[in-house]
């Protein structure tokens, strides 16, 4: 998703603005002269001026490109889905994957993302939950990685060893 | 006194060729899907390779992204899409050869130039790195804090077309390495009482954010390809790459020696070594400059030499300074932290033998390139009949694994979610990567340096430029600025970001630069 490069400017900007009021806040140690806000301030300052010279080119020399540009993901409903699906499982895997363990998340998001690309609904299901139990055998049980089990903890003890 | 028998034992380790031999498989594979570049494969193997021995991990790392630098040539070479960013320079010169029926004579160049200069640039490592390390014995803070802003000044020049969009994010870079304690009074800062953000953001998993979880996103919409694949067969392979090596010879240590500097160079990694080699040699090379058979062959042959000889010429400051060259080199020390072995120049005294074993596998996975290259390209028609509508979502469940293994938190998880989101706008928007990266890694060295030279000088800043060594690195940083900025001003030999277009295909992740005429 491509941005008129004001825009980008006034990110930085506005990031730098931020960095530098919180660094102005940190708590300068009594015995020392230069505190650990320091470099950040130095950081902030200057996102600052490059975020303002971004954005002071983008509009002098009218250079900056459109003020937004559409996205491939918009053309259609299923295009938008199969971008988004991306980010969304994260957060889905996080909140999920407690409860739930591992295993059964890996298998919904495999499926559901192979079906969204267009795998037929059968094939998706199958894939996800072979892919799922390959890598729990790998990261859990050859890797030791302490996967969440969830509702399988009573059986996790079969694909530990 | 070094123990070369250890070495030979440590090298030899039926458990470390295994290792080898196994990455060396994944390397090619993910090399050849265009779309997944050597970094990508090196950011997923950190789950695997945080269990392993430091050595094997090592290996394991050294391995991938070599096999995967050479084996992005193949889909290059048959199909006209650089299977990484490293191989879009001559994608056209060897789609030439493979369309006047020479795709053998294509793949041998690439593969026994790949061979040659991961070699050569081994050589140079094992012979420049311990004398530059006892250089460095010397160095204070302040030849650290300068090393570490010529470092960074080579990150802003090398990233990207606009200078300023570079300097942004390296400063975003540099922010996200301050989240966290401050590395000398151990405050916490940017955390807003989250205790995960207590020890910083974690660089794998904004590696795996900005490298693969980004490339992902881009790509969403890349679900297959109708091209119909003619797969050299490789009976002619090991006919061909002896006499491709005898007549090249010039290039392609014209090519090693140019990767194995660029690639010392933070920042600039093995796709920028394959254009600017690419580009020497047409404008300088007798063979180069023509445009038969022969002049493609000198100029793949040297482009492919230099994409692998930078591998190694990277391990040159990550080594000796600790200052990563390029990104999987960060990934390099990152691990070398995490077991226990700390890269610098009193690596090279206290354990010889560890740092000259890392050295030697290059012999190894360059030597194993041989064979298994020439296998690759015989299956390379079964790698392309893996569809890509399979290989996203294996792919993020890595990143997803990836992020959680490292730190055990879910946090991280979130990380690389945030991270990819940000990375896609920033790859979309023409703010280029690496010189966050370089930031988010020397971020704390400058910091660190910087803080507590100022506080043993009492804020006295001539102390930067006191001692010889540091006031030398300081006019080195100073010139390396003048030049950015004459470069600017006059608008010549800036990196400019025009990928070749290859049809139809994801295109490669990297701004590249256009060779100017």
């Amino acid at each position: 998703m491509k941005v008129h490069d004001f825009f980008i400017g006034a990110f930085f900007l506005i990031i730098g603005s931020g960095i530098c009021l919180y660094a102005s806040q940190l708590p300068v140690p009594h015995h020392v002269k230069y505190g650990p806000g320091v470099f950040p301030a130095i950081i902030g300052t200057g996102m600052i001026l490059v975020g303002a010279a971004i954005a002071f080119k983008s509009l002098s020399v009218a250079k900056g490109g459109k003020w937004l540009e559409r996205p491939s993901w918009l053309e259609s409903p299923k295009a938008a889905i199969r971008f988004w699906i991306i980010p969304a499982s994260i957060p889905f895997y996080m909140l999920v994957a407690d409860s739930f363990g591992f295993v059964l998340t890996s298998m919904v998001i495999m499926s559901s993302m192979l079906w969204v690309r267009g795998v037929s609904p059968l094939r998706a299901i199958i894939t996800g939950v072979a892919v799922s139990l390959v890598l729990t055998v790998l990261f859990a049980s050859i890797l030791k990685v302490p996967l969440p089990w969830g509702p399988l903890t009573g059986i996790s003890g079969h694909l530990l060893w | 006194m070094v123990d070369y028998a250890l070495i030979l034992r440590q090298v030899l380790d039926p458990e470390l060729l295994l290792i080898v031999f196994a990455t060396s498989i994944y390397g090619l594979v993910i090399g050849a899907i265009p779309g997944l570049t050597a970094l990508m494969s090196v950011a997923l193997l950190v789950p695997l390779v945080t269990f392993m021995d430091p050595i094997p991990a090592i290996a394991a790392i050294i391995t991938a992204s070599s096999m995967a630098i050479f084996s992005g040539d193949i889909p290059g070479a048959l199909l006209r899409m650089p299977g990484t960013p490293a191989s879009a320079a001559y994608t056209d010169d060897a789609y030439g050869l493979t369309r006047r029926g020479k795709s053998a004579t294509a793949l041998g160049a690439g593969l026994i130039a790949s061979v040659a200069g991961g070699l050569l640039s081994a050589c140079v490592l094992i012979f420049a790195a311990p004398s530059l390390a006892t250089i460095a014995l010397s160095f204070s803070s302040v030849e650290y804090f300068w090393l570490a802003v010529l470092g960074l000044s080579c990150a802003v020049f090398v990233g990207g077309p606009s200078l300023l969009k570079g300097l942004a994010s390296l400063l975003l870079g540099l922010m996200f390495a301050t989240i966290g304690m401050d590395p000398v009074g151990g405050i916490p800062r940017f955390t807003f009482g989250n205790p995960d953000l207590l020890s910083g953001l974690g660089l794998i998993p904004i590696l795996i954010g900005f490298f693969a979880v980004s490339e992902l996103l881009r790509s969403s919409q890349h679900l297959g390809t109708e091209e119909r694949v003619q797969v050299a067969g490789n009976q002619s392979l090991f006919r061909v790459m002896p006499g491709l090596l005898r007549r090249h010879k010039v290039g392609v240590l014209r090519g090693s020696a140019i990767g194995t500097i660029i690639g010392a160079i933070p920042g600039a990694g093995a796709d920028i070594a394959a254009w600017i080699s690419y580009a020497i040699t047409r404008r300088v090379s007798k063979l180069g400059r023509l445009d038969s058979d022969e002049g493609a062959q000198e100029r793949i042959m040297a482009a492919s030499a230099s994409n692998n000889a930078s591998v190694a010429g990277a391990y040159i400051p990550a080594t000796v300074f600790g200052i990563p060259g390029d990104a999987i080199t960060a990934i390099v020390i990152s691990v070398m932290f995490l077991k226990g072995i700390s890269p610098g120049p009193t690596l090279f005294l206290r354990h010889p033998e560890t740092i000259y074993t890392i050295f030697s596998i290059f012999f190894v996975a360059n030597l194993v390139m041989i064979p298994m290259g020439a296998l690759c390209i015989r299956g390379f028609g079964l790698i392309v009949r893996i569809p890509p509508a399979y290989i996203a979502p294996i792919i993020l469940m890595f990143c997803i694994l990836g992020g959680f293994a490292v730190e055990n938190t879910l946090f991280s998880v979130g990380v690389i979610g945030v991270i990819g989101l940000l990375g896609y706008m920033m790859e979309a928007n023409e703010v280029p990567f690496a010189p966050a990266v370089l930031g988010l890694i020397l971020g704390p060295m400058i910091e660190q340096s910087f803080m507590t030279t100022m506080l043993k000088s009492q804020g006295n800043l001539m102390v930067f430029v006191e001692r010889p060594l540091g006031a030398a690195f300081a006019v080195a940083a100073v010139l390396a600025w003048s030049v950015i900025l004459l470069a600017k001003a006059f608008g010549r030999g800036r990196p400019d970001e025009t990928a070749l277009p290859p049809r139809g295909t994801i295109s490669t992740a990297h701004p590249v630069i256009k060779e100017t005429k």
